[in-house]
């Protein structure tokens, strides 16, 4: 009896366990099928992106630079390059890192994107001139994170040199 | 008998039927309930219900009117959320004071708004809570504007584009009737180091036809019906102090008083330590929640070497510690978690990196006077090397590059209430006035933040008495702090009313049109402006430094960079009432704050080069200078003696410095210098043995003040690269405080 109530478990798991396998892949299959027609005309959804990038706040022409020297850095521009953002409010947090790894600033910025608007940059200058920075010489690689409502989207590095 | 036994047998199996079936009810009952228990959500100890009222100093609520979008409604009995088409919709703007809640852990928060009336007609309306993410103030903010003449990035508030929470209301309500969100995140944000702005409620289908509104409560109107929000939470250990011995360090910590309502079966029981060799247990190394690691297992960067439930008040860490005994001669930092009977911790989940648990760190050693210990750390969320402001004995003030300044207990290193959200970072060493020297007549700190915004801060509770933009724009921030002059210490050639506030910007773009700006303390309005390249007045380059004032000559001392040479000036000499420039002096970039003798006879200036000028205070002509010989002086120079000679002592980029200021020979002398790994400015008092420094070693120096020698240290954190900034005296406690870059202030008493 025992052995047979076994059996039919067993029966029954297995053609559980088979029918979840074809619900599974039906599903699988259909949220292909979704993927591959959803979006506009078949294309997929643009993916939000960042780019940051830095200059010197003295450089009127704001040229882009991965290394900078302390001692003639007045602020650092931070320039967060946004792509692809999607209609409505944003949040952007910005965290600067110092080369050890910790939190040196944090800030966050809110903004309005209008539908049709494809990209937008936001700035924040960092002091060096006068600043912590520069008077007790946290000079190597630092960091800058981006997350866009707490998605974290990109981090890019900037070599501050003494 | 057959009849009885079968009678019997049927009322038996009858009277059994009808006890199984009230077993099974009474089982079914009992699983129910049970399961409901399981499934509810079990919280940890505490809980909470605050209620905004008119009288709280930290709380604030508003309308945010699209269709009257300039006007303010910040005292208005009732808070409106609206969806209407023809640009007319309307938000609400809450803030609560969780001045109660000044060290605790967050496990829930559900913010309940009251409506008290409705018209959705009968269609569900579905509301989201947003975080706001710019600081406002509530007699200033808009639907464009939300604090001084700032606008929002976006007007009608700045949020993200989720909610935090939503919440359906169907219309129409007669009678007040809760409508609740689920802002636990956010709350648990507020206390990791995220400034609270508030929350933003509104219309998650804003524009209808329908014009669907919602009436409801405000902390102006009916008590029952204002905001409120309902707080489950995990308080702190009180009183952490270690007592490092041959081998040994003693932990011992207090249990907090209790805030709020006791969760059934969910006592403070004890606590879970864990230890670290050389740097803190890593932010982001908590126990989870229910969870009881085992001793000695690893926690992230920390080990678990005390695991207690018996409300244990102590520890010895010692050679019986199974997990290994402190080492002599190296610092440990112990990591103290509250819990409760469900091992709920007093944690929250980490954003940004950030926790506050309370922490201690001590060093054991064989030898006596190696033996050191950290009186408190606190947690100030980012890196801050200006040193802390104080009122002895009472408060430290640390601002914080997250735009958050704390009070913290200069007695116990808890928090004295939550901190203070700002509208930008604060990297200056705020001045704080006591209550009896304050034109307000109370306990208040002045803060200038990076983003140009200036505050008045009520010490006592952290209320912001006013906030104001005096230059009005955001692109001259203030990265030193403002200086005041106070009424009560003035004489009668201070003709203002009350004490007076300067403050200089750094326009980091302008090497020209910097300006010094005088603010009135009790009201924030600008008095006067001295704006660089204007009005006659000489090109300014940016101004890094804190003013001097002189009471003795009846001026303000500023000092600025200098476009990276001397054509412009880089010393100016203000008259406090007006603002104009009395005289000026060409002495190279300099950052570093300018620093009076006491009787206000010389004026010492330190430049980038490392020059340290001795300047008459009547002409602001140079008497004397001297190269430092070490590279751009850090911070400023203190001036010890109460006569010439002076001792004038000054971090260079690789030692400190001490020279001796002859006024009536007009001679600088070298007295000595001693190397030191980066140093911070130095501290000391006239009178005193001892010269304080922060180092990039990770730690403070005790120099000797005639000899310079180097005879004893206390480590913060020797993690690299372990930056000590300033430190500050506290000469009540006998304590010395400093921030460093691992985003914590220290307290340690003095002298080692």
């Amino acid at each position: 009896m025992q052995r047979e109530k076994t059996r039919l478990a067993r029966r029954f798991r297995s053609t559980a366990l088979l029918g979840c396998v074809a619900v599974c892949l039906a599903i699988g299959f259909s949220a292909c099928q979704t993927g591959m027609t959803s979006g506009n005309g078949g294309n997929p959804p643009p993916v939000t992106g960042a780019t940051v990038s830095f200059c010197d706040i003295a450089d009127g022409a704001c040229t882009p630079a991965t290394s900078f020297n302390v001692a003639s850095l007045r602020d650092l521009v931070i320039n967060v390059n946004w792509e692809n953002l999607s209609g409505g409010n944003h949040t952007q947090m910005l965290e600067v890192l110092q080369p050890d790894g910790g939190l040196y600033q944090a800030s966050q910025s809110s903004f309005l994107v209008s539908d049709a608007r494809s990209s937008l940059t936001m700035t924040r200058n960092l002091p060096v001139a006068g600043a912590w920075i520069s008077q007790r010489r946290i000079t190597g690689e630092w960091s800058v994170r981006v997350s866009i409502d707490g998605k974290a989207i990109t981090t890019q590095t900037v070599q501050l040199n003494p | 008998m057959e009849v009885f036994g079968t009678e019997a047998t049927r009322f038996m199996n009858s009277w059994l039927l009808y006890t199984a079936k009230r077993y099974a009810a009474w089982q079914k009952t009992l699983c129910l309930g049970l399961a409901l228990f399981l499934a509810a959500p079990i919280l940890a100890r505490e809980v909470i219900a605050i209620h905004s009222t008119a009288t709280q100093v930290r709380s604030a609520d508003a309308t945010l009117n699209q269709a009257s979008p300039n006007a303010n409604s910040g005292g208005a009995a009732s808070l409106i959320v609206e969806s209407n088409n023809g640009s007319s919709n309307q938000r609400a703007v809450v803030q609560f004071d969780l001045s109660v809640l000044p060290n605790v852990a967050i496990k829930q928060a559900l913010l309940i708004m009251h409506a008290t009336a409705s018209t959705t007609n009968g269609f569900p309306r579905t509301y989201g809570a947003y975080g706001l993410t710019s600081f406002f103030r509530e007699p200033d903010v808009t639907w464009n504007t939300r604090v001084a003449n700032l606008g929002w990035n976006a007007a009608g508030g700045d949020i993200g584009g989720t909610a935090t929470a939503t919440a359906t209301v169907v219309g129409a309500i007669g009678t007040s009737t809760p409508v609740q969100f689920d802002i636990t995140s956010d709350v648990q944000n507020w206390y990791n180091g995220t400034p609270n702005y508030g929350t933003l409620i509104r219309d998650q289908a804003e524009n209808s036809n329908r014009d669907p509104k919602t009436t409801f409560g405000s902390r102006n109107g009916t008590a029952a019906d204002a905001p409120e929000v309902d707080i489950t939470f995990v308080q702190n250990v009180t009183n952490l102090a270690a007592v490092p011995g041959n081998g040994t360090v003693t932990v011992s910590w207090g249990y907090p008083a209790l805030i709020g309502r006791v969760n059934f079966g969910e006592s403070y029981n004890g606590v879970l330590i864990l230890r670290r060799a050389n740097l803190p247990v890593d932010k982001s190394s908590v126990p989870t929640d229910t969870q009881d690691p085992a001793m000695c297992s690893v926690v992230g960067t920390g080990t678990v070497v005390f695991d207690n439930t018996s409300l244990a008040t102590s520890f010895t860490d010692d050679s019986s510690d199974p997990c290994g005994a402190p080492t002599n001669d190296t610092t440990w930092f112990y990591k103290v978690f509250l819990r409760d009977q469900k091992n709920y911790y007093a944690t929250q989940p980490i954003v940004q990196g950030s926790v506050f648990t309370e922490e201690i760190s001590a060093t054991p050693s064989a030898t006596a006077a190696n033996l050191q210990s950290s009186i408190w750390i606190a947690a100030t969320f980012s890196t801050t090397l200006a040193a802390p402001s104080l009122f002895p004995g009472s408060i430290v003030m640390a601002g914080s590059q997250t735009n958050l300044s704390f009070g913290i207990d200069a007695v116990t290193g808890l928090r004295k209430y939550p901190p203070v959200s700002l509208g930008g970072p604060v990297t200056g060493r705020s001045p704080v006035i006591d209550a009896a020297d304050s034109s307000l007549a109370a306990n208040v700190m002045y803060v200038a933040d990076n983003d140009g915004l200036v505050y008045a801060i009520a010490t006592d509770t952290g209320q912001i008495l006013w906030a104001v933009n005096p230059t009005s724009l955001t692109t001259n921030g203030f990265t030193g702090a403002p200086s005041v002059q106070l009424k009560s210490f003035s004489d009668s050639t201070f003709t203002l009313t009350h004490d007076l506030l300067v403050a200089g910007t750094r326009n980091g773009a302008s090497t020209t049109a910097n300006r010094i700006v005088g603010i009135d303390g009790n009201t924030g309005a600008t008095l006067w402006q001295t704006i660089g390249n204007a009005g006659g007045v000489a090109k300014m380059d940016i101004i890094s430094s804190s003013p001097a004032i002189d009471f003795v000559n009846h001026a303000v001392w500023v000092t600025s960079r200098s476009a990276a040479g001397t054509a412009q000036p880089s010393l100016w000499k203000l008259n406090p009432n007006t603002g104009a420039v009395l005289t000026t002096a060409a002495l190279g970039d300099t950052d570093t704050d300018p620093t009076l003798s006491i009787p206000g006879d010389v004026l010492f200036v330190a430049n980038n080069a490392g020059t340290i000028f001795a300047i008459n205070p009547t002409t602001a002509a140079p008497l004397k200078s001297v190269a430092g010989g070490d590279g751009a002086i850090i911070s400023f120079p203190i001036v010890l003696g109460l006569t010439s000679p002076y001792t004038v002592i000054f971090s260079g980029q690789t030692a400190v410095h001490a020279m001796k200021y002859d006024k009536t020979a007009n001679t600088f002398t070298n007295l000595w210098s001693t190397a030191i790994n980066t140093p911070s400015a130095p501290i000391g008092f006239t009178g005193g043995a001892k010269v304080y420094v922060g180092s990039a070693d990770g730690k403070i120096h005790e120099l000797d003040a005639v000899t310079g020698v180097d005879g004893k240290q206390r480590t913060a954190n020797t993690g690299q690269p372990g930056i000590v900034g300033d430190p500050a005296l506290d000469f009540v406690l006998s304590r010395i405080y400093i921030s460093t870059n691992d985003q914590r202030a220290y307290g340690f008493a003095f002298p080692f």
